[in-house]
């Protein structure tokens, strides 16, 4: 529909000017008693473009487009009145009276005459809002015919008016027969206004709004209905019909159509009405019902806050159910206490004492059955009495279980009533179903948690293992008499492996290795620590024995009593061609000897460093020398590699290891490297590792 | 990846713990519970049978670290029976039998802490 903008003062000249020519007209018709018919269409003409002013004013008003039912029918309720004041006002003071000879009927005096123009006027400015507001209540829910329902109503009437204007035909449902040109446009003037009858009594039923109303609202409106349908039905008889189409044959149909619209949906309006009342309050709950499960449902994917979740829980279970106390009791994980999560209508004082309620023949009740439990008539029933105990006036309880997936009782929804019989079946359908909304809010609050808490270890996980990689050597040393090559694959979980190159004197490449105990970030943070130590202490000391010594001694200090490093270490002396090493508790070292073509396990005594304060370290810690020769081949490793599982739980064992570097005896590092690499994923055919691998080898040129 | 569970047995003075299964980072809090319940009975005789204990991480010999000060200087000990070779080879690597006596059965080691 096209928006036609003409300021309203505009507008509002236009009427006036138009409105005091026709009351002009009227006055000069009534005086001179001719008639000029080309005026009268004039005048009609002008009484429609009033008509179609106003509309296009009412348009611009926010009121056109309200459809809050209450809005209209207030609004319909205020012109009907206003419409009654002016018309009793008028009718008081001017007295006008009609002959009824005529079509239309002439009024006997001037004031009968004004008061036509104030009726008409009075049709106009109050009838049509009051038809724009009963329009708004039929869109209230549109239906596929509404609008083209609307737009046939507009033409039928448009064509009335037409022919009762033009050829001054009363607008009555009277079939003549098709005898003259008068009587055939007598038939279609009536077949038109049949037709409009016809689908206002269809717009009529269009009333759906009333179903949305209040239980209140529906009894009230119902109540008041009675006098605005007699209001209605007698205003076209006590203010227009003789009046209107004298003055306008137009407004005249207008006020005719319209008063019938208004008929009819006043009358259907209140036998809907009617109709609905019996059903009001429990479609009313439904739609609370309805609507408390969709915001609680929409809560529940959005809301992590457990604290909120219950609260609501027990808010919208005294709202629908209409319970007097509400409360959620919580089961602890793991044991069987308990604790009330959220309650309605309890003081501190009440829910404190319910807090201290260990012995509750209604929670074991409901925690064993693992099913709802309903007590409709307290006082009288026994074993559950003891509940009054607690709070006096409990006529009625009822609770449902909160069960988690895994089937376990997470906690407990109870409502409680004054009266007794107070929970019907529908009540305890409501409160099941809160109950289990309630509990998949609270797994999903839950899970909420722990991938929080899963996603900060991951955090913590990462740093440590950035730790970890940052503190192993960057580069291995290079030298013609040796090849040393390094592995390292690191476990999902951070483990604590650590090996690590020093020099102690020109002619001397120190190796160290280790594994500290425990994982994560602890251990990277202790591996940390040991790095620096024992890199202080390989300038200081000559030997791996006592640089473990010293090692173990700072240590001990430092670390947690529960954890402990297992270290190597080994100096091979470039001059001597011989290797010294020490093994504070550490896996034996892989030595094959290209002599013998044997391989064997180096393994002197020792303790794992932190775990005792020195002496007993010292005494214990052995120290090896022996002679290498070209060829040979030595190991370091973590048990990260010889406790590597596969899928059925074997393990990798140092012997597998033994086997490998004796049949590649004769390939250099690089190549056996790849061969262990490929050797081990074999191994563990898919299987991941649960611990860090190092493996450091050694071979003699 | 397989469980671990801790069971007690007091007689008289000395509290038995039996562990069977996986002790690793993951199952330690199990074994500690055990121990400091233990400690919370004043229970400071403890001898720890491992017959049935599959496997040993560091972290699960931590433990026995962890508490071995506290239980030694109210006076008495943590004494391990029933290893199997693995995991008498995994306490033997890192020099356990230094700081722990390991015995073969429960009854060398209920005599100990009878006799000492």
């Amino acid at each position: 529909m096209k928006r036609i903008n003409i300021p309203k003062q505009i507008i509002f000249i236009l009427i006036v000017i138009f409105g005091l020519i026709t009351l002009l007209y009227d006055v000069l018709e009534y005086y001179s008693s001719i008639s000029i018919t080309t005026w009268n269409y004039i005048d009609e003409a002008l009484n429609l473009l009033i008509l179609l002013l106003y509309l296009l004013y009412l348009k611009g008003r926010p009121s056109f487009f309200d459809l809050n039912p209450k809005h209209n029918l207030k609004r319909i309720v205020i012109y009907l009145t206003a419409l009654y004041v002016v018309i009793i006002i008028s009718k008081t003071l001017l007295n006008p009276v009609f002959s009824p000879a005529t079509f239309p009927k002439k009024p006997e005096t001037m004031a009968g005459l004004i008061y036509a123009n104030i009726a008409s006027l009075s049709a106009i400015f109050f009838m049509l809002p009051m038809l724009i507001q009963v329009k708004n209540l039929i869109f209230h829910r549109r239906k596929r015919y509404t609008k083209l329902y609307f737009i046939i109503l507009t033409i039928c009437m448009a064509f009335m008016m037409i022919i009762t204007a033009i050829f001054e035909i009363p607008l009555e449902l009277d079939f003549p027969g098709f005898g003259s040109l008068e009587t055939t446009l007598f038939m279609l003037n009536s077949i038109l206004f049949g037709l409009t009858l016809i689908f206002l009594i269809i717009l009529s039923f269009r009333n759906s709004w009333i179903t949305y109303l209040s239980r209140k609202d529906k009894r009230n409106y119902f109540l008041l209905s009675p006098i605005i349908v007699v209001a209605i039905i007698f205003l076209f008889g006590y203010a227009f019909k003789e009046a209107i189409p004298y003055h306008s044959l137009v407004i005249g149909v207008f006020a005719t159509v319209g008063h019938w619209f208004l008929v009819f949906y006043s009358i259907t309006a209140g036998f809907f009405l009617l109709i609905q009342l019996p059903t009001a309050r429990v479609f009313e709950r439904k739609m609370r019902e309805v609507s408390s499960m969709h915001n609680l449902s929409r809560a529940i994917s959005g809301e992590f806050d457990f604290q909120k979740l219950v609260r609501m829980v027990t808010d919208m279970s005294t709202e629908v159910i209409e319970a007097n106390y509400t409360w959620l009791e919580m089961f602890k994980s793991g044991n069987h206490q308990s604790y009330i999560a959220a309650s309605k209508n309890l003081s501190q004082k009440e829910v404190n004492a319910l807090n201290r309620r260990d012995e509750d023949s209604i929670r074991e009740h409901i925690y064993t059955s693992q099913k709802t439990f309903l007590e409709n008539d307290v006082p009288k029933s026994g074993l559950f009495k003891a509940i009054r105990a607690w709070k006096q006036d409990v006529g009625s309880i009822a609770g449902v279980p909160l069960i988690s997936a895994e089937g376990q009782v997470m906690g407990i929804l109870y409502a409680a009533k004054v009266e007794t019989f107070g929970f019907d079946p529908d009540d305890v359908n409501m409160l099941e179903a809160y109950a289990s909304q309630a509990s998949i809010a609270l797994e999903n609050a839950n899970l909420h948690k722990s991938s929080l808490e899963r996603e900060r270890l991951e955090k913590e996980l990462q740093i440590a293992r950035d730790v970890q990689l940052r503190l192993l050597p960057q580069s291995t040393p290079q030298n013609e008499q040796f090849e040393i090559e390094t592995l390292t694959i690191t476990a999902y979980e951070v483990g604590g492996d650590y090996y690590d190159f020093y020099q102690s004197f020109d002619d001397q490449i120190g190796v160290m290795i280790g594994d500290v105990s425990g994982k994560g970030t602890s251990a990277a943070f202790y591996m940390a620590e040991a790095k620096g130590i024992i890199q202080s202490m390989a300038r200081h000391y000559a030997s791996p024995r006592e640089i473990l010594i010293h090692t173990n001694r700072i240590l001990y200090q430092s670390i947690e009593k529960k954890s402990f490093i297992s270290l190597l270490a080994l100096q091979f002396d470039l001059n001597q061609k011989t290797i010294k090493f020490s093994r504070a508790g550490h896996c034996p070292i892989i030595h094959y000897s290209k002599q013998t073509d044997e391989t064997s396990l180096l393994q002197p005594e020792g303790i794992a460093a932190g775990l005792e304060t020195g002496d007993v370290f010292e005494q214990m810690l052995e120290e090896n020398q022996i002679p290498m020769q070209t060829g040979d081949l030595l190991a370091l490793y973590t048990d990260g590699l010889s406790e590597a599982r596969n899928a059925s739980g074997q393990e990798y064992g140092e012997q597998h290891l033994c086997e490998l570097l004796k049949q590649n005896k004769n390939s250099d590092v690089k190549d056996l490297k790849e061969i262990i690499i490929d050797d081990i994923l074999k191994f563990l055919n898919g299987q991941k590792l649960h611990d860090d691998l190092t493996l450091v080898l050694l071979k003699i040129k | 990846m397989s469980g671990f569970s801790v069971s007690r047995n007091d007689d008289a003075n000395i509290s038995k713990l039996y562990l069977s299964g996986f002790l690793d980072a993951h199952t330690v809090p199990k074994f500690e519970e055990a121990l400091q319940s233990c400690l919370n009975d004043e229970q400071y005789n403890i001898i720890v049978n491992l017959k049935d204990l599959d496997y040993i991480s560091s972290a699960g010999l931590g433990v026995f670290m962890g508490f071995i000060e506290e239980i030694r200087e109210s006076g008495g000990d943590i004494k391990l029976t029933n290893l199997s070779n693995k995991v008498h080879k995994v306490f033997d690597l890192l020099g356990f039998p230094a700081l722990f006596e390991i015995y073969d059965n429960e009854n060398e080691a209920n005599q100990k802490f009878t006799s000492g």
